[in-house]
């Protein structure tokens, strides 16, 4: 699309532009007010081996903003497409005297930032909409005992697994009301638009964490964390240090912030999830406490929007300027500004007199943010999702009509779709653009409209005497017996260890009288997880690790079915592992095998290390000290006590259908698990050939079991 | 300047490299200009969907392709596919070379004939440059600078 002059639309366009000048040097600001100091980046620039100016995609910048900003400690687990932030957090935080960790799931994670962030540490996790959904029990928790705390969460397409390449803003109702409780939602959220923003809203969310001690969220959608864009990072910026212990009581009261009292600090002080009031006296009964603190945390939320507008050492609003006569107002946050900023420079060429607002808090919101514009007659909300800040939007604009543009399928907003459908709002060509445009306003597409109201007859239960006025819903066709075979090719790696599974599996099956009519397959998420979803076969494959969960409800729905469960060694025995370990424990009232494909690390995400990651192997992230591995046989045969448990390599092929054979006959009495070690050619036996050599994984091969 | 860049390839092909040497080797061209660089890709470690856009212009803008990029490089097809005002101009690597050719090094061949025609403002010196400094392995520069200067003679 051409790009027009310029200064003709100068006139009509807004660009709350980031102020850059206010985010350097700001020394007179910072003797104002205790806790601020200046910080160079040089050495964090030199640790990372680029100049102030540069090329950094989002998860990039968020890391160098998160170490600039003193960040000291990080615990994440990979999830795409965030994996980015956790690599780079790994590889630098312990040069700057940080520690990080990768636990088995995202609530160890968060459960473990929150806990370095009350023992005094600047703390940090990232992860992705499913990770997200996964942490909010202990958000709250953090809300409640006011814990500084920052939480990047790279948006992609949901709910559940959804798409997680393609990138979306997704997340924002997940984030803004996500937590139980009043006041679950005191936190604040801020939406970078930039790898530039990327960088300098995480030095600002954590001045906000630990200014006003609250979760707060970076709403980076998952196209922007992965943008390399060109950055140029201040000599200096401002950060904020939390005032620690001076001898006040621990928590606030009526909206004020108190001083932070650590864990192992001079004196003893508790943190839990019960309700207290600023003194910490806890009660779980005094309705005058959860009265009192409830209003101070909402007093606390409320309070920051209106300091986050005008204080320059945020850094997040610029300079406004609105011609009177202004006719659109195009509003946006994230990655979709881009577009709404290009889009109103050819709107107003155009002769669409138009200005842009970019959000750059999501929450809480603030009425002052929109006072210059309240009097532009038209807004439209331009969101990539399915209009998820429109209802908050909304209500600051009470003279306009509000137009919501809003794009859920996992690509950016072009500036070219938003310009059209601006425009046709203002076209006054045809009836058909005008209905258009007043049933935008409405929230309601014309197809929508027609359709419900064909969709008018509801179906009503009526009273009846115990016979079923109806008949029940059943399948029609009579059931056959079909084999299991491979219905759809995957493209595993060349060489993957997951096609030899496969190869070695269905002609035993086969053999043992398995079919779909009674066998049920279960998987997670992995590569090991995508084996049975390349079968034409009855399959439950679940979220990340949760792969148990299903298989035991499907054990007691369906009691003579055989029921397989086929997934990877992180799905299963890391984020899986609680699961695995307690369908371990009912063996007998849950018969079924468990075929873990072990590839000794996270092969969808880039070859991070698992629970069976061998000591001293060469994974995509390098630790100081690896952790032993868990001995599956010792932690399952000997220590749950199931009565058969099988190791072999998928090299070995006539083994390996002599075990899966076995294991399927036992499967039908107790719970059988196999551990398949089956390479990863991608990442981890690039640089562990001798941990994956024929000879090596022979010796480890066995079959243990009880009569 | 104004251009749009999409590179079409499967996961394995360094896609995403070429990307970046066409990046680094823009900017060798010209520091000022604005270039965003984004993946696009599939669950799948190789053999899926992975594809590399890229936004040039002379100030930043939105980092999004709109509707159809000026410029397509399509690894799987060998052939890159050009929308300028006069109309679509195709250009294909032929059979016979073809069929010598690595996956992953097509977009290279493909590259090459585009800046021997002048279709993009690059100079022969400046992507072999950025080859070597994008390239991982020496093993890699040398293989991609061969086929961009074979792509370079087509």
């Amino acid at each position: 699309m051409q790009r027009p002059l310029v200064f003709q639309s100068a006139l009509y366009i807004i660009a709350l532009e980031l102020d850059l000048e206010a985010f350097v040097n700001r020394e007179e600001l910072v003797m104002k007010k205790e806790g601020w100091s200046v910080v160079e980046t040089k050495e964090y620039l030199k640790a990372f081996g680029i100049s102030n100016k540069t090329i950094l995609n989002g998860n990039h910048a968020c890391a160098l903003g998160a170490l600039v900003a003193g960040c000291k400690f990080f615990a994440g687990y990979p999830i795409t497409p965030s994996s980015g932030i956790l690599h780079m957090m790994t590889k630098y935080l312990p040069l700057f005297g940080g520690q990080w960790y990768t636990p088995e799931d995202e609530i160890a994670s968060i459960g473990m930032c929150i806990t370095a962030s009350l023992c005094g540490r600047k703390a940090m996790t990232a992860t992705s909409g499913p990770g997200f959904s996964l942490m909010q029990e202990e958000l709250g928790a953090a809300i409640l005992n006011e814990a500084p705390l920052v939480v990047v969460n790279a948006m992609r397409v949901g709910p559940s697994t959804g798409q997680p390449t393609k990138p979306s803003s997704a997340d924002i109702n997940c984030m803004i009301h996500g937590r139980h409780g009043d006041a679950g939602d005191a936190v604040v959220i801020l939406s970078p638009r930039s790898a530039q923003e990327c960088f300098s809203m995480t030095v600002t969310a954590f001045n906000i964490a630990e200014e006003w001690r609250t979760p707060v969220f970076l709403a980076l959608d998952g196209y922007l964390s992965q943008l390399e864009e060109q950055v140029n990072i201040p000599e200096q910026v401002l950060v904020y240090e939390r005032i620690k212990d001076s001898g006040e009581p621990p928590f606030g009261k009526d909206g004020d912030i108190s001083n932070f009292v650590p864990i192992g600090g001079i004196r003893p002080q508790a943190y839990t999830g019960v309700m207290h009031d600023s003194d910490g006296n806890r009660s779980s009964y005094r309705a005058e406490i959860a009265e009192g603190y409830i209003a101070h945390l909402l007093a606390k939320h409320r309070s920051i929007a209106p300091v986050l507008k005008k204080d320059a050492r945020y850094s997040l609003f610029g300079k406004e300027a609105i011609a009177s006569d202004t006719e659109l107002l195009l509003v946006s946050y994230g990655i979709a500004s881009r577009a709404s900023k290009d889009a109103a420079v050819h709107l107003a060429d155009m002769g669409i007199k138009t200005a842009y607002l970019n959000l750059p808090v999501l929450w809480p919101l603030d009425s002052s943010m929109f006072e210059a514009y309240k009097n532009i007659p038209q807004v439209v909300v331009a969101e990539n999702n399915t209009g998820q800040m429109l209802p908050f939007i909304a209500p600051c604009f009470s003279k306009a009509k509000i137009s919501s543009f809003a794009k859920w399928n996992g690509t950016p907003i072009q500036t070219g779709e938003l310009v059209c459908f601006c425009e046709r709002l203002f076209s006054k060509k045809t009836k058909t653009s005008e209905t258009l445009a007043a049933l935008e306003t409405a929230g309601v597409s014309a197809q929508q409209k027609e359709k419900r109201e064909n969709n008018a007859t509801l179906v009503r239960w009526h009273e009846y005497n115990g016979e079923v006025p109806f008949q029940l819903c059943e399948s029609v066709h009579e059931k056959e017996e079909s084999e299991i075979l491979v219905h759809k090719l995957y493209p595993f790696c060349p060489g993957c260890g997951h096609q030899s599974f496969i190869d070695q599996l269905l002609p035993v099956l086969s053999e043992c009288g398995l079919s779909n009519n009674n066998t049920i397959f279960v998987s997670g998420i992995g590569c090991g997880s995508i084996v049975p979803a390349t079968f034409d076969a009855h399959l439950i494959k679940t979220s990340h690790g949760r792969a148990f969960n299903a298989a035991r409800a499907a054990r007691l729905e369906y009691p003579e079915r055989n029921i397989i469960v086929i997934s990877g060694d992180g799905d299963l025995v890391n984020i899986g592992c609680s699961h695995l370990i307690h369908t371990a424990r009912g063996k007998n009232r849950f018969p079924m095998v468990c075929f873990c494909l072990d590839n000794a690390n996270y092969g969808m995400t880039g070859g991070q290390p698992s629970a069976t990651t061998p000591c001293g192997a060469s994974t995509s992230i390098s630790s100081p000290e690896s952790l032993e591995p868990f001995d599956l046989k010792k932690l399952l045969y000997d220590g749950c006590g199931i009565d058969f448990f099988a190791s072999v390599s998928v090299a070995d092929h006539e083994y390996l259908s002599e075990v899966i054979r076995k294991a399927i006959i036992v499967s039908r009495k107790t719970f059988a698990f196999v551990q398949v070690f089956s390479h990863c050619t991608a990442h981890f036996v690039k640089n562990n050939r001798d941990l994956f050599s024929r000879d090596n994984l022979k010796e480890q091969q066995g079959i243990w079991e009880r009569e | 300047m104004e251009l749009s860049v999409i590179l079409f390839g499967k996961g394995g092909y360094g896609v995403h490299t070429l990307g970046r040497v066409m990046r680094a080797a823009l900017l060798k061209e010209n520091p000022s200009l604005y270039i965003a660089l984004a993946v696009d890709y599939d669950t799948v470690v190789k053999g899926g969907v992975s594809n590399c856009h890229l936004i040039i212009s002379d100030e930043p803008c939105n980092p999004v392709v709109e509707g159809k990029p000026d410029v397509a490089v399509d690894y799987v097809a060998s052939r890159a596919i050009l929308r300028t005002r006069d109309g679509v101009l195709y250009l294909g690597i032929p059979a016979e070379a073809n069929r010598r050719l690595s996956e992953s090094v097509r977009g290279y061949v493909l590259l090459g004939m585009l800046v021997a025609r002048e279709y993009l403002p690059l100079s022969k010196e400046a992507v072999h440059a950025a080859i070597e400094a994008e390239c991982k392995t020496p093993r890699m520069c040398l293989a991609n600078q061969n086929a961009f200067g074979k792509g370079f003679e087509l």
